[in-house]
């Protein structure tokens, strides 16, 4: 009997536990600054750890890989195996800076190309969950972090800055199941949105069965939704599937930034809207990362990169079937939505851009 | 028979636990496989091994805090972790009266069928609260790999956390 009441209480309390669990989902999913001021805790908690893990791992590898399995003449020849080790050591620091060295001027020679002022930051974790593509870098409000600002590496789209505390902030990546970026095929200026599938690659939805789409195309950022500058790289055309009855066709695209393997980002402060589009001589390449643009038209007009709500002005160059959706910018839905401003101000653009170019069926 | 950390510095010490998996699972796993790859969720094994030797009102607090952490950690929702850790805890404290605890199938089984609870009342709840879409089979393959994996580590986990003092088991009744 005791037993029975003893397992009586113990699931009472787990109702009571779980319905706290509830209780508090249904208050974050209302409040979301409530589960941010734990994130940026941990993350803060956290940072000296992860500064550590990303930083001495190379080394570790290189350390296990270079000294252990050379025991047996470590054995045969102690002299030789300590000059091995610090040769190996400091061949490691000076590749480490080379591979950084190349990295950064990567960062700032694309930005440099487009006028973007932007901040470096190392990527020091990855979100625990599976469910979440989500990473961590060792910038923050510090330095002039602020949520909704863009992410970029090199010339390829990486994500959106959706929280931040002093030292860190959280990037929600182009390939989360909440991401969505409004884009445009560069060859054929067919408008879509990307969006993310918490997989590898991406897709690109909305786009009518009519428009020309093939695989290799390279896919841009079309700056109509306020956050990302107009012509960073979201990705190559990877696959096109046309259905029969339906709209639109299905594009799947791979992402230009090499996700899994990022270590540098650049997060941009203040970005060039062009006020028209580039002219780009061919089809993207996969196997680079930087548009080939031969030249920008216009004269480029400097605005802020995420933080302004001030609609942007966009001329088309050729008419086209105004069938396309209205622009996206990148929130998360299962995040606090950051541009709901950006979302009515590109709209606004949108509708601004529609009046100065003839409609065309 | 009582466990032998006496209550509340038992607390800090899963909690501690927690945090470190946290940590464990999003730095250091994460550097070690490629960026995509699915990483075990180590803090199962802790609910598991909770629901295994501290069957009383202090395991599922554990939990819930255990699934706290994990949720501060992601900071998607505040309470879906939480929630469906608890639930793991109430399951699988329910079948150990009945099966023989000390044996490395046993966690490996019970953390498998945990890590499937943990996931499936995870996502019911975010998708409750949050709108997201989830590709259906991309889900279920995760679901099942994150499960293998967490199960697989199952075993080691127990050992650790047998070898840091919780040595035996508080049942109830």
């Amino acid at each position: 009997m005791a037993v029975v009441e003893n397992r009586s209480k113990l699931l009472l309390w787990s109702l009571l536990y779980f319905a706290l669990s509830l209780a508090l989902s249904a208050y974050s999913a209302r409040n979301p600054g409530v589960a941010q001021i734990g994130v940026n805790l941990v993350g803060e908690v956290l940072r000296p750890l992860q500064f550590i893990v990303e930083g001495s791992g190379e080394r570790v590898t290189g350390f296990w890989s270079y000294y252990v399995w050379l025991v047996d003449v470590r054995q045969e020849n102690e002299r030789i195996r300590e000059r091995v080790e610090a040769l190996e050591a400091e061949n490691s620091r000076l590749r480490e800076g080379e591979n950084e060295l190349k990295r950064l001027r990567k960062l700032l020679s694309a930005a440099d190309e487009r006028q973007i002022e932007g901040i470096a930051a190392e990527v020091i974790g990855y979100d625990p969950s599976n469910w979440v593509r989500a990473i961590t870098v060792d910038k923050g409000t510090l330095v002039g972090i602020s949520p909704g600002m863009p992410v970029i590496e090199g010339d390829a789209v990486v994500g959106q800055v959706i929280a931040v505390s002093p030292n860190t902030a959280r990037v929600l990546l182009l390939t989360d199941h909440s991401s969505a970026v409004d884009a445009l095929v560069q060859a054929s200026r067919a408008r879509g949105v990307v969006h993310g599938l918490g997989k590898e690659y991406s897709e690109l939805r909305y786009v009518l069965q009519e428009d020309l789409v093939a695989v290799g195309d390279r896919i841009i950022t079309s700056g109509m939704d306020g956050i990302f500058p107009k012509g960073l790289t979201v990705g190559i055309v990877s696959e096109t599937r046309k259905a029969g009855a339906g709209m639109f066709q299905g594009i799947r695209v791979d992402p230009a930034a090499d996700i899994p393997k990022l270590e540098s980002v650049l997060i941009v402060t203040e970005g060039v809207t062009a006020t028209e589009l580039p002219v780009v001589s061919g089809k993207g390449d996969a196997a680079t990362k930087g548009g080939a643009i031969s030249g920008v038209a216009a004269v480029a007009t400097r605005t802020q990169g995420a933080s302004s709500s001030k609609p942007v002005a966009a001329q088309r160059t050729e008419g086209r079937a105004t069938a396309a959706p209205p622009p996206v910018s990148t929130t998360s839905s299962l995040e606090k939505p950051l541009r709901s401003a950006a979302g009515s101000g590109a709209s606004a653009s949108s509708a601004s851009a529609q009046k100065t170019v003839p409609e065309q069926r | 028979m009582s466990i032998s950390i006496p209550g509340v510095r038992s607390f800090a010490v899963v909690l501690l636990l927690g945090v470190l998996a946290s940590f464990l699972q999003g730095s250091v796993l994460r550097a070690l496989l490629p960026g995509s790859a699915i990483v075990p969720n180590l803090s199962v094994a802790v609910v598991a091994f909770l629901a295994f030797h501290e069957v009383s009102l202090l395991g599922v607090a554990l939990s819930f805090f255990l699934g706290l952490i994990f949720d501060l950690s992601s900071g998607v929702l505040l309470g879906p972790w939480a929630g469906a850790y608890v639930v793991v805890f109430a399951l699988l404290s329910s079948l150990t009266q009945r099966v023989f605890t000390d044996s490395p199938l046993t966690a490996f089984i019970a953390v498998l069928i945990g890590s499937l609870v943990a996931q499936g009342v995870y996502l019911a709840m975010v998708l409750q609260f949050r709108t997201a879409e989830l590709a259906s089979v991309s889900s279920g393959v995760t679901i099942v790999l994150e499960a293998l994996l967490s199960a697989f580590c199952a075993p080691l986990c127990f050992g650790l956390l047998k070898r840091l003092g919780f040595a035996t088991s508080k049942r109830v009744g």
